[in-house]
């Protein structure tokens, strides 16, 4: 899908999941940076997973973003008409070196993958459909995974390498750019450094938390992924091939990220640091702190020294998603409703991105008797919030520089944060830790 | 066998046909049984050791019971037992046919797969700070399909490591069984709105203070939310005692005061728990546990006396052979 079209595009952002089909931090930071910029013309290339999970377009468009496209790489059914294909006689040994360039974790990507042409010769039908491919995905069954059910298998392996030529298909169709931008690793990045290899021009990656660590959480902990052995019938080392599998590739896609990447951003020291023992080359690395825009609150501010009391209104802003934790805050309201009765803890931020934590967050409010204590608001403009709020918090599990705590400072407004990304940078400097 | 008595017996037995055929009274007849029953004495006697030994016991008995049926039977009870002693009693004993095929050793044990122990004893006092990431991720990986306090109380543990990686899996770990316990709250809330009938209520009463009780027995309720979920427990099982009573609600009522460390309450509503014949298997070990507590270290023989099942379980074995000193 193309919304807006223009081939002259400065710098063309690679957004996952994010801008402009999701409110919240990294969109927050997009959209700033594009209104920030103005002198440059940007293009937004968004890659999500399922049409389903996205709705409208939640941003105003800004004048000077000229091309947005959108494309989702688990969309059902594929363009092809389904037919009964032999196979290339090539297929084989290219398609096992680019599989065991996803297995092999931490390797190089062959310079032959990271070209166009490459997937030209081995294109998606052939690796869909044909009968070489399937027999290789067999082979490698049998090889790697017997103890997992094939049809498992065989759609872990098509889904691990489809997305790979929707990418390459993206690349090849992609507007003229100046300087390709990555706001994460993962499919943006692996873009990213795709477009940078095949059109020789600058790529940056800029990371807000960690993609590949918050991804192995997510693996390793699904559902979706059967585990078919008892844990007590594994051996030491052993996990669930399938889980490892898609580990493997993300670390895969990642490293071919930093490798390509002529500079590789973060927003603290501490994600820096993890880039660095993750692969990325020292010399590449660099912080850039978020800033916001500080007139923009001062009337908050001025306000809010004027007022002698406020309610006790505790407020959390962020996007009702696990990674922001919303149970914790949940039950951190529910402690203090037992000393501070008419204690209130708005949630204020959208809530559609995820129902069904969404859900779970309601039950659990249900569970703990705290109806009375807890408001979901859906998304609100910060503005409308600081003025009235006691305190502002956020239970985040991975953070990397929120956008919100700096908001909340510039109008006046405590914050108490758990200590993930900057946040204790943030609320005590740098010199003193928590 | 003793072939003097056979002889004997024999002798006997011709003495006696003599006797009937040449003087043909009662007189003889009376002498015939006489020596009749001596000779069965005797043959009885050899057919007592053709017994097969696994049929052991008292011999007198197996004496006294031959002699009377060959005396009884005349002659044709000698050829009856020695039929039984022969060829009944050793029927089963006949040879079974295997067909025994040739197998190539090596072959079969290639797919026996070898599986390497995971975690040892040493699990319990492991000190986390200086244990590689990657037996961490093991423990955390072998735990997080199991439910229970020990391996919430590790996850707990490795809640403060350094390392973010294994922070968020302990954490999310522990999250999702908080979620699981949640949701099955929530159903039964939602059924308690709809339920029409008293014992209905109750019960659903009853599994909920059941699950509350979980975020507590379980380790994963906050301190500070404690007594919040003592008190759900306490209100749903009050719900449910004014329907129904039964062993489960007393042993509900037992577990919070063991919980509360109020041990006598709680051995009193274990105590009736099982009057009520609730599962013993539950609530043995846990009075075991809180004799323990109380440092009355030979009432805990005495409880797993009182369950045989103790002795026999995989999971109690080891402590009932602790207890007994085995």
């Amino acid at each position: 899908l193309i919304i807006k079209k223009s081939d002259n595009v400065d710098i063309l952002l690679v957004c996952e999941g994010t801008f402009p089909y999701i409110k919240g931090g990294v969109s927050s930071w997009i959209y700033q940076l594009i209104n920030g910029l103005n002198d440059f013309k940007f293009g937004v290339v968004f890659i999500g997973g399922n049409p389903k999970e996205y709705g409208e377009i939640k941003y105003k468009i800004p004048e000077n973003l000229i091309h947005i496209e959108t494309h989702f790489l688990f969309d059902s059914g594929s363009d092809y008409k389904k037919e009964k294909i032999e196979g290339n006689k090539d297929l084989v040994p290219k398609m096992r070196e680019l599989h065991y360039w996803f297995r092999k974790h931490g390797d190089v990507l062959n310079d032959e993958l990271k070209k166009i042409d490459f997937y030209n010769k081995i294109d998606e039908k052939q690796f869909l459909y044909s009968k070489k491919s399937f027999e290789f995905i067999r082979e490698e069954y049998y090889k790697n995974a017997p103890d997992v059910p094939f049809i498992d298998y065989f759609w872990t392996v098509r889904n691990i390498h489809s997305p790979i030529w929707k990418i390459v298909n993206i690349a090849k169709n992609i507007v003229n750019f100046k300087l390709v931008h990555s706001p994460s690793t993962g499919y943006a990045g692996f873009l990213g450094a795709f477009l940078k290899e095949n059109y020789k021009k600058k790529f940056i990656l800029t990371e807000h938390g960690i993609y590949l660590m918050e991804r192995k959480i997510d693996i390793m902990l699904s559902n979706w992924i059967e585990e078919y052995k008892l844990n007590i019938l594994k051996s030491s080392n052993e996990t669930n091939y399938i889980k490892e599998l898609w580990i493997r590739f993300f670390q895969g896609i990642n490293k071919f990220a930093y490798e390509t990447a002529d500079k590789i951003i973060s927003l603290y020291n501490g994600a820096r640091n993890t880039q660095i023992l993750l692969g990325a080359d020292i010399n590449k690395t660099e912080v850039i702190p978020n800033g916001v825009n500080i007139e923009k609150f001062e009337n908050i501010y001025k306000k809010r020294k004027q007022k002698k009391e406020f309610k006790n209104v505790v407020a959390l802003v962020g996007r009702v998603v696990p990674i922001k934790d919303i149970k914790t805050f949940i039950t951190a309201i529910k402690i203090a409703s037992q000393t501070i009765n008419d204690i209130e803890g708005w949630i204020i931020g959208p809530t559609e991105e995820d129902k069904e934590y969404y859900n779970e967050c309601i039950e659990y409010v249900k569970t703990l008797n705290a109806e009375k204590n807890i408001k979901f608001f859906g998304f609100k403009p910060i503005e409308e919030v600081l003025s009235d709020i006691s305190i502002i918090t956020l239970t985040s599990i991975s953070e990397g520089m929120p956008l919100v705590i700096l908001e909340a400072f510039a109008a006046g407004v405590p914050a108490v944060c758990t200590n993930v990304g900057s946040c204790s940078e943030l609320i005590y400097g740098r010199m003193k830790k928590i | 066998m003793n072939l003097g008595n056979l002889y004997k017996s024999i002798f006997l037995e011709v003495s006696a046909i003599t006797a009937v055929f040449l003087s043909r009274n009662f007189y003889a007849v009376f002498i015939f049984f006489i020596l009749h029953s001596l000779a069965s004495f005797l043959i009885s006697q050899i057919i007592v050791t053709l017994i097969p030994k696994r049929y052991s016991g008292n011999n007198i008995q197996k004496l006294l019971f031959f002699t009377f049926l060959n005396t009884v039977i005349i002659f044709v009870g000698y050829l009856a037992s020695l039929y039984f002693v022969v060829v009944l009693l050793r029927k089963h004993k006949k040879k079974i046919k295997y067909e025994i095929s040739f197998i190539e050793p090596f072959q079969e044990l290639n797919i026996i797969p070898t599986i390497k122990r995971q975690l040892g004893e040493g699990i319990t006092n492991i000190d986390f700070q200086i244990m590689p990431k990657e037996i961490k991720l093991r423990i955390l990986k072998t735990f997080s399909s199991e439910i229970n306090y020990f391996a919430i109380r590790i996850m707990k543990n490795l809640l403060i490591d350094n390392d973010s990686e294994i922070r968020l899996y302990s954490f999310e770990t522990i999250s999702k069984i908080k979620n699981d316990i949640s949701k099955k709250i929530n159903l039964e809330l939602e059924k308690l709105k709809n339920a029409n009938s008293a014992i209905d209520k109750a019960r659903i009463n009853k599994t909920l203070a059941s699950l509350y009780f979980d975020m507590l027995e379980l380790e994963i309720s906050e301190e500070s939310l404690k007594n919040f979920y003592i008190n759900k427990t306490f209100n749903h099982i009050q719900e449910a005692e004014k329907i129904i009573g039964d062993g489960e609600i007393l042993f509900i009522k037992g577990k919070i005061f063991k919980y509360q460390k109020d041990y006598e309450k709680a051995l009193d509503y274990f105590e009736m728990a099982l009057k009520y014949r609730f599962d013993e298997h539950k609530v043995l070990p846990l009075i075991a546990e809180i004799f323990f507590e109380k440092g009355e270290y030979k009432k805990i023989k005495e409880v797993f006396k009182r369950d045989y099942s103790f002795k026999i379980d995989y999971t109690t074995s080891p402590f009932y052979e602790i207890w007994e000193g085995s």
